[in-house]
């Protein structure tokens, strides 16, 4: 078998249009010397247009039954007010929907009371806290020491 | 009169895009959905569907793309699932992987002659061969060689690749062929 030849294939993909510019003009050169691949190109495009006449003998209306349906089920797919409502309100909305809320309102209440009166509280018994322990160990570990006092080891 | 609007223009409103798409491609899809089932009451409701889907997803149509294409996609879908869910419903398939290879790569011995009944009586005979090819096979060949698409197209459109496509329609055609010589030998 002659390797130059195309394949049958590669005679379809060429009368598709779907080879490469250069194989398609490879092809296209090849066809016009060669009475086999001739005869084979002839033959796969009788086919074709033999499919192609059948289709349009063959062509059918839209039937107009098919069109009535579709307006039909459309309608019926149209949410009315109350649908459109009552989906505001279904679960998958109104849950997440009532959790914001919440978050919100204790959140709210939270940043307007919570932290301020806090604040307050350990402020105070910081101040309290810092005056018993100073009248009560006046030389504590945060206070400096006099020289005086220290022992001799640390004052050397 | 005013030309009808396109698809590609942007739609009022989701019952004009309907209307509009109906208009353009109903027929179209129509036959397409018959040349996939082989039956006129699968094929109007395939379209009816196909059609209630491409008005409930009608935002995702991007305008610029093709919407036959995209009509043809959802047809292929639905007919798909169908198939899926009513096993044996729709006349059995023709395996394709399980067929006698014509072309498998060496040249035929003799064109067979199918030149001779182009201008005969085909109809009948070319009718049963369509209906006898595998849905997935008929469909490849509608697509290619009638509405002429290209591969990549036919590809996007049934969701398979390039090289599938390719080689469906090499075995569909040969299959085809071969079917037609036989309802012309022996018509039943």
């Amino acid at each position: 078998m002659n390797q130059l030849h195309p394949t049958p294939e590669e005679i379809v993909d060429y009368l598709h249009g779907e080879l490469s510019p250069a194989r398609d003009a490879a092809i296209h050169a090849h066809l016009a010397g060669c009475a086999d691949c001739s005869e084979i190109r002839d033959s796969e495009l009788s086919l074709t247009e033999m499919l192609k006449a059948y289709a349009r003998a063959d062509e059918r209306e839209l039937p107009a039954g098919v069109v009535a349906t579709i307006r039909g089920a459309v309608r019926e797919k149209r949410p009315s007010l109350w649908e459109q409502l009552s989906a505001a309100f279904r679960p998958a909305v109104a849950v997440p929907v009532a959790i914001a809320i919440a978050a919100f309102i204790y959140f709210g209440f939270r940043l307007a009371h919570g932290p301020a009166a806090a604040s307050t509280i350990d402020a105070s018994y910081y101040v309290e806290s810092h005056a018993a322990l100073g009248s009560t160990t006046p030389l504590s570990e945060d206070e400096p020491i006099p020289g005086a006092l220290r022992d001799d080891d640390q004052a050397h | 009169m005013a030309a009808a609007s396109s698809l590609q223009d942007p739609a009022p409103d989701q019952a004009a895009f309907l209307e509009r798409a109906i208009e353009q491609h109903g027929k179209a899809t129509y036959n397409f959905a018959y040349r996939l089932t082989c039956n006129e009451a699968d094929a109007r409701d395939l379209t009816q569907e196909a059609f209630v889907r491409v008005y409930k997803a009608w935002k995702s149509f991007k305008p610029g793309t093709s919407f036959r294409s995209w009509v043809y996609r959802i047809v292929t879908n639905l007919h798909r699932d169908e198939l899926r869910r009513h096993k044996g419903r729709y006349q059995e398939e023709i395996p394709d992987d399980n067929e006698l290879q014509e072309f498998s790569g060496s040249r035929p011995l003799a064109v067979a002659p199918i030149d001779d009944y182009v201008d005969s009586q085909l109809s009948e005979p070319l009718s049963k061969a369509l209906e006898e090819l595998g849905s997935d096979q008929r469909q490849i060949v509608w697509l290619a060689d009638i509405e002429e698409y290209s591969y990549q197209e036919i590809a996007d459109i049934v969701g398979c690749t390039v090289g599938t496509v390719r080689s469906r329609l090499h075995r569909a055609r040969g299959q085809l062929r071969k079917l037609v010589i036989r309802h012309m030998k022996s018509p039943s």
